[in-house]
């Protein structure tokens, strides 16, 4: 499990730790069933306070995204996957409604919002096809 | 109820005239690592001084694992590990050498373990310690801290003079070896970026008065700037503690103590507002040079230049 | 030249008062006796003794503390980053370092020639007086004032000499103790092969010995002596080419000192292994010293050793040379040789032992580590203070007991009293010298009050106590004076007492 800490970010330490183990459940690199470093171990490896990291994994316990078995350790959750992806989907909301609002600050028109989204979607879709053909 | 490891309650300190600490309160619990952050000359080393019984306060009241430090010096030093703001060590000894120094005056001291931590930080035991590097130094007094096995390690400003990877590896140290082995660790720093991964709780002491003292994270969920138009300042709640704020235009943006409470308020008031999350740094420097004007004032300020914009 | 003047403004306020107060202390004992001829004599007599060891230890201690001063406050970068030339600053030291040196000198002369002269009754009375001690001594007194002018001449050109010889020997020294250390070791090795050539060269009668004469200018201290033998006495002596030669040579170390003073670049640090071939040793390292006094008791082995050791060798060697050089041919005759080096040696290692017992642990950045450590202070002084003195006792003991079964006729036989006083007197020494680091805690300061504080007591007490009769009380006193030494020392170390510089 790959973890990177930003210093001074303006970002709490804990969240970037919990955003990013949700990110890679949600992307499928951390499968269900699999064992996450201890809590002791990820902060010697991350130098982060050992009380972070267990509130960490308590918060994504509680989200449903891993799960502690009593002596055994943590674990990705059985439809980590999911459950990963509302929690996303959720954040992605404020994000929207955040942009939304310096949109309107700018003075475009809910036309305006639907296009840039619209175009933006159409430009991955095409850079995923291109990818796809020169792979294959 | 178990005493807390260290407790200052009212403390004040001057040097002939100059006042360094001014009624300074707070507890530290034990097993947590606490870190005392200031800006150089807030009084960080005289407060730990008067911990460690170097320096008497003249006014108020400190228990250090429930001793006094001013008359039970010894005991407290025996069950305390210490390393000083740069520290120096007898030149001529080599490492072993002040290892078994240092060895008969604690009696908790476990000679096996010095050794083994001297190993563990890649202490050159054979080497004098005049010859010694600045991180090989800052370790070796680490070991020294360390080796009575003590319940309570006091450590002046480590990091000073470290270089980032030295760092890294100082507070990896500090995790394994005593929050791993749940010692209350009490660390003073002015490196704010430093201290956050590791400390639970935070203090800020400014011109010798403690201005916060909170849960690191807590402390990062409490303290957000709002921006906002400056005709939305009389919508605030007039008791609303403000550390710092700019003006620029019709905008105001206030860094606020209880942001959460401050958001709920503005947004069943219905007001146009954005909260942007601040990084330690910044939260500090709100504390220590912020503009503070009482929210009232503010608010009059506004007003009146409404009112001129409009006249 | 103004940052120079504030350096050094308190340390030539000291030295003046030190020195004026012993230089003082012996006519204030005359002032009320009955100005004879004899009198006179003896003031001038004594005069001239004080002149010799001002030169000699003002010369050693200014010239140490000017030299290290800089790198011990390591404020040596920053001079060398001032925008003008190094040579400003260093000639500017070796200008104040003269003037320090010479005006006590100039002080004393007057104060002395006018309370001479008040006591005398009248300048003519003194010059009759002088006059009538130069027809009993060989020493032409031209006029009153001539022995006052010339003495003073000379005793300034021989503490300069000395001051440019400390500074060049001892320049960019890590410390003023190494510097010191340096620069005494070349005046005195260049005196002692001076001594040895000329031992030689009038041993196998060489006419080599006429030319060695031309070296003294040259010498630290040199100028001082030309100048005094060419005035007083009658014997023609090639004065200019003796003054060019004495020119040439310092202008030489001077100009050397300017162009070298601050050229000294930053040691990195290595990281040396010093591990030891011995497996015994290297099992024993790993134990822990069973004990705080066994730790205390080794620290200040390897603390004060290396100088008692050293100094005993050296007077071990310095003896036998000095035997051999005077003709001697008797067991007693070298006895006494070591017995006389080794006290005036061991006198000098009593102060700078004495000194050196805090002044590691009151080094600012260490003086907080041991504190902060869980030591009983009782425990550490205690331990220290006997620790140190044993060791001394223990290197300076076999060295008189050597000299003893040498020469033992001369020494005096079952006088325990005797005994008792020296060792009393000794050990004051070596307290006193404590005390004085521990409240002044500048090794330069606390060595000239020691000195001051020791010659002081003694003219107060041969005032008090002269005669045998007093013994017992003279021995009482001193243990009395001894306790409150220890008394201001132990207060001074438990409260963390005494001048500290940045505080």
């Amino acid at each position: 499990m790959l973890i990177r800490i930003e210093k001074g970010s303006a970002v709490p330490i804990s969240s970037q730790i919990a955003e990013q183990i949700a990110m890679q459940c949600a992307a499928g690199k951390l499968l269900a069933g699999h064992r996450l470093p201890s809590v002791r171990e990820l902060a010697r490896e991350l130098a982060v306070n050992q009380n972070t990291i267990l509130r960490v994994y308590e918060r994504l316990v509680r989200e449903g995204l891993l799960e502690m078995r009593h002596g055994q350790g943590t674990f990705v959750a059985e439809d980590s996957k999911g459950r990963s992806r509302t929690a996303h989907r959720k954040r992605l909301d404020k994000e929207f409604r955040q942009l939304a609002r310096q949109g309107i600050a700018l003075g475009l028109s809910a036309d305006d919002l639907h296009e840039i989204l619209s175009a933006a979607i159409e430009q991955l879709q095409r850079a995923a096809k291109t990818e796809t053909g020169v792979s294959s | 109820m178990i005493e807390p490891a260290i407790e200052f309650f009212d403390v004040s300190k001057a040097f002939r005239k100059q006042q360094v600490l001014r009624d300074t309160t707070f507890r530290v619990e034990r097993g947590r690592t606490f870190a005392f952050l200031g800006r150089n000359a807030a009084g960080k080393t005289t407060a730990i001084s008067i911990m460690m019984g170097l320096l008497k306060q003249d006014a108020g009241k400190v228990r250090v694992l429930g001793l006094d430090p001013a008359t039970e010096h010894v005991e407290v030093r025996r069950s305390v590990g210490y390393l000083a703001e740069d520290q120096t060590i007898y030149g001529w000894m080599r490492c072993d050498e002040i290892l078994r120094f240092m060895a008969p005056f604690y009696p908790s001291w476990d000679h096996q373990l010095a050794l083994k931590y001297a190993e563990d930080f890649d202490v050159p035991l054979a080497t004098k310690i005049k010859h010694l590097s600045k991180g090989q130094n800052v370790r070796l007094g680490l070991v020294l801290a360390l080796a009575h096995r003590p319940e309570l390690v006091i450590l002046d400003d480590p990091a000073l003079g470290l270089d980032p990877i030295m760092r890294k590896q100082f507070n990896r140290d500090l995790i394994t070896h005593l929050q791993g082995e749940g010692r209350t660790v009490f660390y003073s720093s002015h490196l704010l970026y430093e201290v956050e991964p590791v400390a639970d709780e935070i203090a800020i002491l400014d011109a010798g008065r403690i201005i916060r003292q909170a849960d690191t994270e807590k402390l990062r969920r409490d303290v957000k700037q709002i921006v906002l138009s400056s005709d939305a300042l009389a919508y605030l709640p007039s008791e609303l503690r403000i550390l710092d704020h700019r003006q620029d235009g019709g905008d105001a943006a206030l860094i606020v103590e209880q942001a959460e409470a401050v958001e709920e308020r503005l947004a069943s008031e219905g007001i146009e507002h954005r909260v942007v999350d601040l990084n330690l740094d910044e939260i500090f420097e709100a504390y220590v040079t912020g503009k503070r004007t009482p929210i009232a004032a503010m608010q009059r300020i506004a007003g009146t230049s409404d009112s001129l914009s409009r006249g | 030249m103004w940052k120079e003047w504030r350096e050094q403004r308190w340390r030539l306020v000291a030295i003046a008062a030190i020195s004026s107060f012993i230089a003082l202390c012996y006519p204030i004992v005359l002032i009320n006796t009955k100005m004879n001829i004899s009198a006179i004599r003896e003031w001038i007599n004594w005069q001239s003794v004080w002149l010799i060891n001002y030169i000699v230890l003002t010369g050693t201690f200014l010239g140490m503390a000017v030299a290290g001063g800089e790198a011990s406050r390591r404020t040596m970068s920053f001079l060398q980053a001032l925008p003008n030339p190094l040579w400003h600053a260093a000639s500017a030291k070796i200008l104040l370092a003269v003037t320090t040196g010479a005006i006590p000198i100039l002080i004393i002369q007057l104060l002395s020639f006018f309370l001479l002269a008040w006591r005398v009754g009248n300048i003519e009375d003194l010059n009759s007086a002088l006059v009538q001690i130069s027809s009993t001594n060989s020493d032409p007194f031209r006029s009153p004032y001539h022995w006052f002018v010339s003495a003073t001449i000379s005793s300034i050109l021989g503490v300069s000499s000395i001051l440019i010889w400390m500074l060049a020997g001892g320049m960019n020294r890590a410390d003023e103790v190494r510097a010191g250390a340096v620069g005494f070791l070349v005046c005195i090795a260049l005196w002692l092969m001076f001594t040895l050539s000329m031992g030689l060269a009038v041993k196998y009668e060489l006419s080599l010995s006429f030319l060695l004469y031309f070296l003294i200018p040259a010498l630290p201290g040199g100028p001082g002596i030309i100048f005094q033998l060419s005035s007083n006495s009658s014997q023609s002596l090639p004065l200019s080419s003796l003054v060019l030669i004495g020119l040439i040579s310092h202008g030489a170390i001077v100009a050397w000192y300017l162009k070298e003073f601050g050229r000294v670049a930053v040691r990195p640090k290595r990281s040396v292994n010093t591990t030891s071939q011995f497996s015994f040793w290297r099992s024993a390292r790993k134990r822990r010293f069973p004990s705080q006094w066994h730790a205390i008791a080794w620290k200040q082995c390897r603390e004060t050793g290396p100088l008692a050791v050293a100094s005993a060798g050296a007077i071990l060697s310095i003896a036998p040379l000095a035997y051999y050089f005077s003709g001697g041919d008797s067991s007693e005759e070298l006895g006494l040789i070591l017995a006389g080096v080794s006290s005036s040696v061991g006198f000098f290692v009593l102060i700078v032992t004495g000194i050196g017992l805090y002044i590691e642990d009151f080094a600012p950045s260490l003086n907080y580590f041991w504190r902060s450590r869980p030591i009983r202070v009782v425990e550490w002084f205690t331990v220290k203070l006997v620790t140190g003195i044993t060791l001394l006792a223990a290197c300076f003991g076999l060295i008189f007991l050597l000299a003893y079964t040498l020469a033992s006729v001369v020494f005096p036989h079952g006088n325990f009293s005797a005994w008792l006083f020296v060792a009393q007197v000794l050990l004051l020494i070596y307290t006193l010298s404590m005390a004085s680091y521990c409240l002044l805690r500048q090794p330069i300061y606390a060595a000239v009050l020691a000195i001051g504080l020791f010659v002081g007591g003694t003219i107060i007490f041969t005032l008090l106590f002269g005669g045998d009769k007093y013994f017992w009380m003279t021995i009482f006193t001193l243990f009395l004076v001894q306790i409150v030494v220890l008394a201001i020392s132990y207060l001074a170390v438990k409260h963390d007492l005494g001048w500290k510089v940045g505080r």
